[in-house]
């Protein structure tokens, strides 16, 4: 009894019987975010203009914060490096989720295992997946560089000191790590279409490629589009494995600091939060550039009837 | 099918909760690692106090802890619960804790950070804490060590411990290459040598020499007779100084008994030395304990002074860079009287000798150092009191963590070629001079 | 019954190539998923200085168990463990029932400054998670309520991640569904409960699955709000385990082993309910 091709109808429902329970339902949610986060929000829009000195107290100092940051390689390579990052990880790891969601959703002997498997990582500590993969990158003795050693002759590729290949080894282990979420996100999503459509679509002689570009995708898409969206979040705000994986000690530091690492060490360890804030905002304002650029395209391959 | 999880996991949380009520009593004691003295606090007519003591050391904590109970046994009605936090979160968590008034009652502070604490009053002042008293008393502890803790004329902190620089070396590794052991009569050209014949004979690293402040340039800087940053001046751009990071750097660049700067990114100085990979490194003498719980170099490493520098521009051509910790209690803390009279504690005579003896770290009360020593005594450690006669304070100032990054980012420039050493300390003076100038 | 990815079938051929392809791909990306995860597992049996050395070694010298006793002894990790868990507990209890609410309200009804409140939503997950530690820290030393179990819970009260991930959920479910349901008489409230919030079972699984692995995993905040270690979570109790020159890397792998069984407990009681859920969901009615 699925309705299949009714595309949204806006419905004139009276405005008045919806706000009320619009409002209502909606309202612990935004207070909640307006307390905690919000209000924090805001603050730093406000920080964001003067210099802390140290403990709360500040002093304004209007744009000098944007002068500066608008001034300092040090920003705009990490600007780069940001927009790299996102390149590296976002359209291989949402090709990968999607291929392995598909392929966990076929009827495969040990699916369950495999699924749980390919959750794993969601649930390995940050640190230890960070010292892991450290080894696994040696240069000298780690497994990766031994197995591809394996084809010929010694391979001594050094992953995560080499300007160039720091940034693209932490983009896998980025994708490594979070690809168990958008598996589960894209089954979710894949789990959601009728097997009756693909049913038609094999008695009327579709094959695999067709199937997949005609019935998966377009149905599967409002869910890739909550992915990617979420992705490209993350990749932008990435933090945590870059600081972890490369100090500022390593040769290939500057072509890997993330927008996110430079507010660190700005706002923890220099200690000026002002400037820090204005990092903050920076970044805020690329992402929301993403997202909205990604919000109008949306309407050309998100699919929302049923 | 839903109903069913989550009734179980209502029953899981309620369960939970209860045990963990119950749970925290017992493992409280249990973490704070106290002994019976918890417990048996004879009804003294002292009120009972509990005290937070943060430290960001897990090696230490034993010792932190011994001294916990010393106190305990003495002031029944006092516990003491020492809480660690990793180095990379203690700072974060400390600030948190002081602009909301939550600071532990007596923690650790570092040079690092200390004045940024001192300026805007989170630290109680300490300059009279122990007038009165006889043999107990700020001058017996090393001057530098005082200073470092004083803002504005006034004490904050009461000295903890000192540090300095030592050259550890590998004997088998020497045995191998048939290399005599590094003594007082090195140079930077007989470690030179040295390093050279090793890499020839036996293919192992002589010498590691990564890019590093306190355990690697601003030791041959100051051998040299050459200083950073001083009474609010730069010192980078002289030829002492020059002189100092050069050889530094050469000792990666121009040889290769060292290994590259991308190999220190896969495996730093310390892992390379632990594994018998390199033959010598500066080492901090916060590491011994470390390196002894590690059966891999235990015994087979000991320590030298450093060598002296070969034609120094000033000076005797020798230096190691020292620091220290202090401890420090909040001005906003609610057990402020307890808390001093622990801190007084902590820096008598008695508390130094029970801490040198933990092992923890060289404790700061003059003469009592010895205790340290005694206890690794297969290793030389002498070597690093000695050092202490040719101690220059890590170099440190009110804008520091303005500068440090600076510091680093351009010396890093010069190991990864971008630019001379020339460049780098011209670029240096500019930069940080102009920074120390709003001093 | 067809299956949905048989490639390349040919009526001749005995074995389905794709088959085999589509195997050899799972399992390779399968060991790739493993081989971090068993070299965790092999440190925690090393000691310090082998877990360190180079050249690595891969199977311990020795399987020293002394590593997780020290654990054991050193953290509470009972006390970690229960605060976890309820604290995730907690966390999936308010995310589902506002995210809920709140994704409907934003994806099915219209009133006035929707689409306002919806981009504040949005907004919040553009920030970093950084900026609003210390304001909430503060919040909570103001309230007095820091060092408790309400701390932790404190920042997942509301989620703006939920909130959106759901919004989503219920748009792509039919407008007519909602229809049918009030040409029957249903308020807006039983439309929603009764009928489309059902539907997203899947949705609220995966939800719940993000919640608490982002729970589970989340460090700094556990650490900064609560002071005493006995109210710390997994993570943030494992985290006293770095040193600031050394870290004893075997300690830290066999924490982390144990920090694991929690949530692999987690997963096999979902496991079950996952597969049900989608069996469920799979052909709409």
């Amino acid at each position: 009894m699925t309705s299949t091709h009714i595309a949204p109808v806006k419905r004139a429902k009276p405005l008045s019987h919806d706000a009320g329970w619009g409002y209502l339902m909606v309202a612990p949610t935004i207070l909640g975010l307006i307390i905690l986060n919000i209000y924090p929000f805001f603050h730093s829009i406000y920080m964001s203009f003067s210099e802390t000195m140290l403990f709360g107290n500040w002093e304004w100092v209007g744009l000098d914060n944007y002068r500066k940051m608008f001034s300092d390689p040090n920003m705009w390579r990490a600007t780069g490096n940001t927009l790299y990052f996102v390149l590296l990880t976002v359209p291989l790891g949402i090709f990968l989720a999607l291929a392995f969601a598909s392929m966990l959703n076929s009827q495969i002997k040990g699916r369950d295992g495999l699924r749980a498997i390919y959750f794993l990582p969601m649930i390995v500590a940050p640190a230890a997946i960070a010292m892991v993969w450290k080894w696994l990158y040696n240069t000298e003795y780690g497994l990766i560089n031994q197995f591809l050693g394996l084809f010929g002759a010694d391979v001594k590729i050094n992953w995560i000191s080499n300007p160039k290949l720091a940034l693209p080894a932490a983009a896998i282990v980025a994708i490594w790590s979070s690809i168990g979420y958008d598996i589960i996100l894209l089954l979710a999503g894949l789990q959601a279409i009728p097997r009756s459509y693909y049913e038609a679509a094999d008695i009327d002689g579709a094959n695999f490629i067709s199937k997949f570009f005609h019935i998966t995708v377009p149905m599967v898409s409002p869910t890739m589009f909550f992915v990617l969206i979420m992705r490209l979040m993350a990749a932008l705000k990435q933090f945590d494995l870059v600081y972890m994986m490369i100090t500022d000690t390593n040769p290939a530091f500057q072509q890997s600091q993330t927008l996110m690492y430079l507010f660190y060490r700005e706002s923890f360890q220099v200690g000026n939060k002002g400037y820090a804030s204005a990092l903050v905002l920076w970044t805020f304002v690329i992402i929301l550039a993403f997202t909205a650029i990604q919000f109008v395209g949306q309407k050309k391959w998100v699919h929302y009837d049923q | 099918m839903k109903t069913r999880i989550l009734a179980l996991f209502l029953i899981l949380g309620l369960v939970l909760s209860l045990a963990a009520c119950g749970g925290s009593a017992s493992t409280t004691a249990a973490a704070g690692g106290q002994a019976a003295t918890t417990a048996a606090s004879a009804g003294d007519s002292g009120e009972k106090v509990n005290l937070t003591f943060g430290i960001w050391d897990s090696y230490q904590k034993p010792g932190m802890e011994a001294l916990a109970a010393a106190y305990t046994a003495k002031n029944p009605n006092v516990t003491i619960e020492v809480q660690v936090t990793g180095w990379d979160e203690y700072w974060t968590k400390l600030e948190a804790a002081a602009s909301g008034g939550e600071l532990p009652d007596i923690f650790w502070m570092h040079t690092n950070e200390f004045i940024k604490y001192a300026s805007n009053n989170m630290l109680v002042d300490v300059t009279n804490l122990y007038d009165g008293a006889t043999d107990a008393g700020y001058s017996n502890f090393p001057e530098g060590l005082v200073k470092n803790f004083t803002y504005d004329g006034k004490l904050y902190g009461v000295p903890k411990d000192w540090d300095t620089i030592g050259l550890a070396y590998n004997k088998e590794i020497f045995d191998q290459a048939g290399v005599k052991y590094p003594d007082d009569t090195w140079t930077w050209d007989t470690l030179v040598e040295a390093a050279k014949t090793i890499k020839e004979k036996t293919g192992i690293y002589g010498f590691a020499a990564p890019y590093d402040d306190q355990q690697g340039f601003l030791n041959t800087i100051y051998q040299a007779g050459g200083f950073t940053v001083a009474d609010g001046k730069t010192g980078y751009n002289t030829d002492a100084a020059k002189k100092g990071l050069s050889y530094w750097i050469s000792l990666q660049k121009d040889y290769d008994f060292s290994p590259t700067q991308e190999q220190f990114a896969d495996a730093d100085a310390g892992t390379l030395f632990q594994s018998g990979q390199v033959a010598m490194q500066f080492l901090g003498s916060w590491n011994i304990t470390p390196y002894m719980n590690n059966e891999d170099i235990k015994g087979k490493f000991d320590i030298a002074i450093l060598p002296k520098a070969t034609n120094p521009v000033s000076g005797e051509g020798r230096a190691s860079i020292y620091n220290g910790l202090a401890y420090a209690t909040s001005t906003k803390g609610k057990n402020q009287a307890a808390a001093l009279e622990f801190l007084k504690f902590l820096g008598t005579r008695e508390a130094n000798i029970i801490h040198g003896e933990s092992g923890a770290a060289i404790p700061a009360f003059n003469g009592t150092s010895e205790t340290w020593l005694t206890k690794f005594p297969e290793l030389n450690l002498k070597a690093y009191t000695d050092m202490m006669d040719y101690g220059i304070q890590f170099p440190g100032s009110k804008t520091k963590s303005k500068w440090g990054p600076i510091e680093k980012q351009t010396i890093m420039e010069v190991y990864n070629g971008t630019l001379t050493v020339d460049e780098a300390v011209a670029k240096l003076e500019t930069e940080i001079g102009a920074i120390l100038a709003t001093e | 019954m067809t299956t949905l990815q048989n490639t390349a079938q040919r009526p001749h051929a005995p074995v389905p190539v794709g088959k085999i392809v589509l195997y050899a791909v799972l399992l390779a990306g399968a060991v790739t998923m493993l081989v971090p995860f068993l070299w965790m597992i092999l440190t925690s049996f090393k000691s310090v200085g082998e877990s360190i050395r180079v050249p690595p070694t891969i199977l311990p010298a020795r399987w020293i168990t002394a590593n997780y006793k020290e654990v054991i002894s050193t953290l509470p990790m009972f006390n970690l463990y229960s605060n976890t868990l309820l604290l995730i507990f907690f966390r999936i209890l308010l995310a589902s029932i506002f995210s809920s609410m709140a994704g409907y309200a934003f994806a099915k009804l219209r009133f006035p400054g929707r689409n306002l409140m919806f981009g504040l939503v949005l907004a919040q997950n553009m920030l970093p998670a950084q900026i609003f530690i210390i304001p909430q820290y503060l919040m909570l030393a103001k309230m007095n309520a820091l060092n408790s179990m309400f701390a932790l819970v404190f920042p997942g009260l509301v989620s703006a991640f939920g909130t959106f991930f759901l919004r989503q959920t219920y748009m792509s479910l039919p407008d007519d569904l909602a229809e049918a349901a009030r040409i029957d008489g249903c308020n807006q409230w039983q439309t929603f409960y009764r009928i489309l919030l059902p539907l997203t079972k899947t949705a609220l699984m995966a939800l719940a699955v993000f919640t608490a692995v982002f729970a589970y995993g989340d460090l700094m905040w556990p650490l900064i709000a609560n002071t005493d270690l006995n109210k710390m979570t997994l993570a943030s109790g494992l985290s006293v385990l770095r040193g600031q020159f050394t870290t004893k890397y075997p300690l830290l792998m066999a924490g982390s082993v144990l920090a694991m069984l929690p949530m692999i407990v987690l997963y096999s009681v979902f496991q079950r309910q996952f597969v049900e859920g989608i069996a469920l969901t799979g052909t709409k009615a």
